[in-house]
């Protein structure tokens, strides 16, 4: 009997010792371990699809609410207040989550980017589908970095406006993942370069995709057009704003409001960047309750009175939210939303009128203000949908002011406003002014209660460059502040 | 003469024992302590060298078998041990002597249990008495200012709300709940959500291993202190007893100490500062619409109930005993809906045989929270939110006179109106916030049931007298159903939910269940030797394995039909397509798989020389699931000794020294415990997820680049103490000093985002170094038959210090009281300061690096603020126990001193650009008005808030609470006429004031800022213990 239970307990010990392995070895069962994630092509395509997901041109129009565009809304409980009385500093969400989401993109593309160059093809229609999903990758990177530095680049000195000088340091290019990296600042030129050679690659592995919700050769000339115009290659830039022109027409005014309200018309759009119920995401909920509609951030008065009641001008019916507001309210409207789905609207990354914009802004530097005024004549004919007197510009700045104001019209909360009031400083002369005499005071002024003043941002503020947020800062001691952070 | 009768009696004596020798005979007699004279229960009367052996019932009463000639030992906690041989009598009664100096006290430890005079390291027991009857639902809040070096504040106020427990202070840089203690109950590791499952009166004792050298035995997961419980039992020979408890009372809220504007006050604030309502109103549009006066906080909060009942049976024969307990436990919260309901039963089985001892600890109940909308958070449905920013002008009753759940007026077009402007409203927009909070709360269910099994079975074999083995299985089986309902008809229901613009349905249901099984299964072998009466040696080898398994599902569906507003079945299809081609009704599905598994070895080695010397040593290896196989083994250990000085001949003549006891410790113990989720299990590996990509597609992502480097955390603690007893036990105590390290913390090392797309790689860089003194005196100020009164008090004193964080100096982590600076307190405020006002212009002034005056809010100009810690520097507890023949009086006081938060509440209601839609704090009728004004409140103009303020709405929530007072009379059996055993009768009160300077209502919770939170409630109640 007393050996009996000795046995037996030996017995329990043994089998303890046995099972320890079941204690200590455990595999995750809510994750998939590195080497099983990207094994097939259909892996890789997902983890385009993830890249896509993680290109978020909400942070852009984001951007925006640091400009005189917006105010205020009717129903805040304090929601865009930090943006609205201009606080930008290293700690300052949007610097910080512009910087870890774009290099969030690029780097998850990176991790399975060399996995995808390593696989090899068994028939010809794999490769095409693999080569694809390399350029579209490739071209997503060359974009992460593009944004990153149409915020990011500055010049050496508070005074220094001409902000994407080649050799003014612009951001670190990125093409690993490596965790003991601390990596510096490219220039201007260096980054431009990347993206040209990344671009280049990748429209020779493209194909011809026609689907616009997705990478095609058009996002990359319009990629191409952007990075030109703002870089100082304006021949380049009315080059690639030509091939897109040509190729797309402008939308009149029914089209115009369709592709926008109801993303029914895609006339004039480059690439539309999918927003639905299943990957979630509502661009209009930067500006109201989805639920109610209850704007707590407002169209400025400023702004609205460029789209004045009465106008023509069916930008007037997008720039605001003429079916909900209500008195005294100006209500955002690029993002309404579809039928039933409130403020849920695919972003339009790409459209052909910003290269009329990019066209005209081209001419003029190049000194061609009746090709530039043509060019504006283009857009606003189509927007009114009658012909409109030809603008007439003396000089540059004439031609500058007035192109800037149609780019803020036309591409209203589409992400450009703060980029646009950065570098044209040297030709406008200006800041970010707000009015305070607009609305009624306390209720729907622009600036001058709630904590919001009408200062604005002076000409030679450092707040015309993101600082490099402290998220880097952090663990980067060879990155270079932007001056005056 | 005198000498020839003693050596008759010898003589006969001698025949008597030659004759009786061997006939074993029935002893009976009562156990009396010579303090008082009352009845001892309890006591062990064994016969020496036997097996054999009884307890003293409730009476003092014993009986048992035993032969003349035959020594009975008589011996209880407290008492010297008294050895009386049996002679003719069958009587045997007995006074014990109360025995201050050496408490023969058996103290339960880890893995096995310990005299207290041999306890080498810094722990404290708790019993019984104090935990039993305190009518709140959470063991670990009862705890609060009873034990030195414990830290204990409530979550929330919410019925069955956790509390946050930190023993002697951080000892890694995880925030939450990462650094509660481990807790073991019966021998089974648990965590602290158990504790609202578990029926407080079942708790026999509970000790708190608070130094490194009395849990270093736990291992890796001992680095915060261990609390281990232990459950009552039945007594071997003892008629079954039964008794009954009940308790009624009620919860109220504790005033807040802020005043809120009236409907003038604000209409007028808002003129004056041109926004909101009052913005352009006259005087007697001021007065018109002053009319209305409401103080939301009348239909916001309410008065909660608490009732509980329990019958307990206990009671035991010879070989067997068992104590068994069921009880109803139900509290009501003190605002709408909050409401908490525990069933419990508890049946404890001790089984004696030759060689053989079991026991088994089985324990279930169910438990149904109901919880309210959206507490501690920013929601509109949070009473706690509504309570304090609604608007006092707008009228709670509807035209008819009725409450309105539904809110504001109608205009003429359906729509909502502003009662003064006039200005359409959306019927879940701002203004509606009050009526929000009642809608929700009235229409919308958000409650969780659940179902709780920890059973506990010991095996114990005697292979000799002096080895045992030892088998121990627990089984923590924790089951959670949630269910979340927002109703069709109500107004989230109505207006938001699935979305604006749904047609074919409204509302939704959730189902959330999860499940937590822990496995835990020790074998040991222990050798116990005594040699030459002096040298007491325990020596034991132990294995244990430890797993868990965690699995969760959750789904929300909507259109929900208001006939079945309940049901599963009231769901529409997801495929369901609305007139608009929308698909609004997709249900929202998730879930979590998670395993973590621990296997160890380890040793125990304890000497004890003549109760003089004692010396104790553990050593334990760990692997854990959650490392490489290249770190996954970790070793800890402990050495202490203790040396009890008064057994020493040089001390002995020392008369007013009953007990002086030096004990020093020293330890290594790990943490493992780094969270409970994918990210931070499986940290040490690179991996990836599946997700919803564009569009809806399926796609790839990384979950986290892992760090293969990640290892155990590892504390190193020192502990001195004295234990002491002076004066014949008047006064008694200890007092401690320690010096913890921890080494290797894992902290979020700051990586280049433009290298890696993250900003942090979890790496074991950090160090932090407690260095802590407590102490604890109780002094007997009278002890007599008919009066006892004592009085007690305990205080810790923390500080903590950064050592070492990645090798920079400094970490910006998101939270002011998170920042890392070397050399700096962890949880202590990093802030621009705020400096007042400026006289000229109204500006809010802050100071910079140097301490000059700056209207500049630039984050630059942060500093640490060590006297702004949000952990006490000082905390514990004092309190007073007061008896007189059957009347007793307890108290118990708990306070904590320089400790900060952030008031986020206040710096909502003090923000003029939110006057439109919140009411005001009275302090801003004091605020800046013209160039000359000396205030602290700025001119609305310049207002800021988050960072911007800076550290105005930091606050002191230093305070004393009067945390328990109990009034009790207890009748005898003799006044009941031997009807009942006894009675007691007793009204008690919990939290009955709070001395701060908070400005709210509870300056207590446990995070670093309060928004609109649940504040702990004042209770009081009446109970009656009836023991038949």
């Amino acid at each position: 009997m007393k050996n009996i239970k000795i046995i037996l307990s030996v017995l329990s010990l043994s089998v303890m010792l046995s099972s320890c392995s079941d204690a200590r070895d455990i595999s995750p069962t809510d994750l998939i371990p590195e080497q099983n994630a990207f094994q097939t092509i259909g892996d890789i395509q997902q983890g385009l699809n993830s890249a896509y997901l993680r290109y978020v041109p909400e942070l852009l129009i984001q951007t925006e609410l640091y400009t005189d565009d917006f105010r205020i809304g009717s129903q805040s409980g304090g929601q865009n207040l930090n943006f609205l009385r201009q606080e930008l500093n290293i700690s300052s969400v949007l610097p910080n989550a512009v910087w870890l989401g774009r290099y969030r993109m690029i780097t998850d593309i990176n991790l399975y980017l060399p996995i995808a160059e390593s696989i090899v093809a068994e028939n010809v229609q794999e490769q095409a589908t693999l080569n694809s999903i390399i350029a579209q990758s490739l071209t997503l990177r060359a974009l992460g970095h593009l944004d990153l530095m149409l915020l990011f680049a500055a010049g050496n000195s508070l005074t220094d406006f001409d902000i994407y000088a080649g050799t003014n340091l612009a951001v670190p290019i990125t093409t690993d993942v490596d965790v003991t990296r601390l990596p510096s600042r490219s220039t201007v030129s260096e980054v431009a370069e990347f993206i040209t050679s990344e671009l280049d690659r990748a429209s020779s592995l493209l194909g011809n995709p026609t689907d616009n919700d997705f990478i095609t050769q058009e996002a990359i000339t319009a990629i191409r057009a952007r990075l030109a115009l703002y870089t100082g290659d304006y021949a380049g830039a009315i080059n690639q704003a030509n091939v897109l022109i040509n190729q797309f027409p402008l939308a009149n005014t029914t089209q115009y409001f369709n592709m926008f309200r109801t993303d029914t018309d895609e006339t004039e759009v480059i690439w539309s960047l999918i927003r639905n119920q299943a990957a979630g995401g509502s661009p209009g909920g930067l500006f109201f309750f989805t639920n109610t509609r209850g704007p707590h951030t407002e169209v400025s008065n400023e702004m609205a009175n460029l789209v004045p009641m009465g106008t023509a001008d069916v930008r007037r019916s997008v720039v605001l939210d003429l079916t909900t507001s209500q008195p005294g309210e100006t209500r955002v409207g690029k993002y309404f939303g579809r039928p039933g789905e409130n403020g849920r609207n695919n972003i339009k990354v790409f459209r052909v009128s910003e290269q009329y914009l990019i066209r005209a802004e081209a001419q003029a530097r190049l000194g061609n203000l009746v090709g530039a005024a043509a060019s504006v004549s283009a857009l606003l004919d189509a927007r009114f949908g009658t012909p409109q007197p030809v603008p007439v510009y003396n000089n540059l700045q004439e031609a500058i002011v007035d192109i800037l104001e149609q780019r803020r019209i036309e591409l209203f909360a589409e992400g450009h406003r703060y980029i646009d009031l950065r570098r044209t400083r040297d030709i406008t002369g200006e800041g970010i002014t707000k009015d305070g005499t607009l609305g009624i005071p306390g209720v729907s002024d622009d600036c001058g209660s709630r904590g919001v003043n009408c200062a604005g941002i002076p000409i030679n503020d450092q707040r015309f460059a993101m600082p490099i947020p402290v998220n880097e800062l952090n663990a980067n001691p060879d990155i270079t502040q932007n001056p005056g952070y | 003469m005198k000498l020839k009768l003693s050596s008759l009696l010898t003589i006969f004596m001698v025949l008597i024992v030659q004759f009786s020798f061997g006939q074993e005979k029935t002893i009976t007699g009562t156990v009396t302590g010579s303090d008082d004279g009352l009845p001892v229960a309890g006591a062990n009367v064994i016969v020496k060298g036997t097996q054999r052996g009884k307890q003293t019932d409730f009476d003092g009463n014993y009986s048992l078998k035993a032969s003349v000639g035959e020594t009975l030992v008589f011996s209880f906690l407290g008492y010297k041990t008294v050895e009386i041989v049996v002679a003719n009598s069958n009587t045997v009664d007995v006074v014990m002597e109360a025995d201050t100096a050496v408490l023969d006290d058996v103290l339960i430890v880890a893995y096995s249990e310990v005299k207290k005079t041999s306890v080498t390291a810094a722990q404290t027991t708790i019993k019984a008495e104090t935990i039993e009857n305190v009518p709140i639902p959470s063991l670990d809040q009862v705890l609060q200012g009873q034990v030195a070096g414990l830290n204990v504040t409530a979550n929330s106020g919410e019925p069955g709300s956790a509390a946050s427990t930190i023993i002697r202070g951080r000892s890694s840089f995880n925030p939450g709940t990462e650094l509660e203690p481990l807790y073991v109950v019966d021998g089974t590791p648990v965590d602290e959500e158990i504790f609202n499952s578990l029926n407080n009166n079942d708790i026999a004792t509970l000790t708190v291993l608070k130094d490194a050298a009395s849990s270093a035995i736990y291992g890796n997961r001992a680095s915060n202190g261990v609390i281990i419980i232990t459950t009552k039992k039945g007594t071997f020979n003892q008629d079954l007893s039964i008794s009954y408890r009940t308790q009624f009372g009620i919860s109220n809220q504790v005033n807040p100490q802020i005043n809120f504007l009236d409907s003038r006050q604000l209409l007028e604030y808002q003129r004056a500062i041109g926004a909101g309502q009052g913005a352009n109103l006259t005087d007697a549009e001021i007065d018109a619409f002053s009319q209305i006066n409401t103080d939301w906080t009348n239909f916001l909060l309410r008065t909660g109930q608490t009732q509980s009942h329990e019958v307990t049976l206990s009671g035991g024969g010879e070989n067997v005993r068992n104590f068994t307990s069921l009880s109803y436990f139900e509290q009501g919260g003190t605002t709408l809906r909050s409401n908490f309901q525990r069933l419990s039963l508890r049946s404890n089985t001790d089984l004696k045989g030759k060689r053989f001892d079991f026991s088994s600890n089985l324990s279930a109940s169910f438990t149904r929270t109901a919880t309210a909308p959206n507490a501690n958070s920013g929601s509109l449905n949070n009473p706690f939110l509504a309570a304090f920013i609604s608007l006092p002008f707008i009228s709670p009753f509807d035209a008819n006179g009725d409450l309105s759940l539904f809110g504001l007026p109608v205009g003429s077009d359906g729509q909502l109106r502003d009662p003064i402007t006039g200005a359409t409203q959306t019927p879940t927009g701002f203004l509606q916030s009050p009526f929000i909070a009642q809608n929700v709360a009235a229409f919308d269910t958000a409650e969780t049931e659940g179902i709780r099994f920890l059973t506990t079975l010991v095996g114990t074999y005697r292979l000799t007298d002096k080895i045992s083995l030892r088998s121990n299985f627990g089984l923590d089986y924790d089951q959670g159903n949630g269910l979340a309902i927002t109703d069709p008809r109500g107004l989230r229901g109505i207006n938001d939910t699935p979305n604006g613009t749904a047609t074919l349905g409204r509302g939704s249901l959730g189902r959330n269940t999860f499940r937590d099984a822990r496995i835990n299964w020790v074998n040991s072998i222990t050798y116990k030797n005594t040699f030459a009466d002096k040298h007491n040696l325990e020596a034991s080898g132990f294995v244990e394995y430890v797993k868990r398994n965690f699995r969760s599902d959750n789904f929300t569906g909507f259109g929900l039909d208001p006939r079945q507003a309940r049901s599963v079945g009231g769901l529409l299809s997801g495929q369901t397509v609305e007139p608009d081609m929308t698909t609004p009704f997709v249900p929202v599905i998730g879930g979590t798989t998670l395993d973590t598994g621990l296997f160890s070895v380890f040793a125990l080695g304890r000497y004890n020389y003549d109760n003089k010397y004692s010396v104790e040593a553990s050593i334990r290896r760990d692997a854990s699931s959650r490392f490489t196989a290249d770190n996954e083994w970790g070793t800890f250990f402990a050495v202490s000794g203790r040396w009890n000085l008064t057994r020493e001949a040089w001390l002995s003549d020392v008369s007013w020294l009953d007990n002086l006891a030096l004990r020093v410790g020293y330890g290594e113990v790990g943490n493992q415990n780094t969270g409970f989720n994918n990210a931070a299990v499986f940290g040490a590996i690179t991996s990836f997820q599946s997700e919803t990509a564009i569009g809806g597609a399926p796609g790839t992502t990384r979950n986290v680049l892992g760090n293969s480097d990640l290892k155990w955390e590892t504390k190193k603690s020192i502990n001195i103490g004295v234990d002491y007893s002076f004066f014949n036990g008047k006064l008694s105590g200890a007092l401690d000093v320690y010096q913890e390290d921890t080494e290797d913390i894992l902290v979020g090392a700051p990586v280049s985002p433009a290298a890696t797309g993250q900003t942090l790689l979890n790496s074991n860089l950090g160090e932090l170094r407690n260095e802590g003194v407590e102490l604890s005196v109780t002094y007997n100020i009278i002890n007599n038959k008919n009066v006892n009164w004592s009085i007690f008090a305990n205080g810790a004193y923390n500080r903590n210090e950064v050592l070492f964080i990645d090798g920079s100096d400094f970490q910006d982590r998101a939270g002011i009281f998170n920042d890392l600076q070397v050399g700096q307190r962890f949880g202590g405020l990093f802030s621009t300061r705020f400096a007042g006002v400026n006289p000229a212009n109204g500006r809010p002034l802050f100071l910079d690096l140097d301490g000059n005056i700056t209207e500049s809010t630039d984050q630059a100009n942060r500093v640490f603020n060590e006297d702004k810690p949000r952990d006490p520097k000082f905390n514990g507890g004092f309190g007073t126990n007061f008896s007189y023949k059957g009347f007793a009086l307890t108290s118990l006081f708990s306070y904590a001193a320089e400790q900060y938060r952030s008031n986020g509440t206040l710096g909502v209601i003090e923000d003029p650009g939110l006057v439109g839609i919140s009411n005001q704090s009275t302090r801003v009728l004091r605020r800046w008005q013209n160039p000359g004004d000396i205030t602290d409140i700025p001119n609305p103009a310049f207002f800021s808030r988050g960072v911007a303020a800076g550290d105005r709405f930091i606050e002191d929530t230093s305070f004393l609470r009067l945390r328990n007072v109990t009034l009790a009379y207890t009748f005898n059996s003799e006044q009941l006429k031997d009807a009942l055993k006894s009675v007691r009768i007793y009204a008690q009160g919990q939290n009955i004031f709070t001395l701060s300077k908070w400005k709210g209502f509870d300056p207590e919770t446990s995070g670093v800022g309060s928004f609109f939170d649940f504040p702990v409630s004042r209770t009081f109640t009446l109970g009656l213990d009836v023991n038949f």
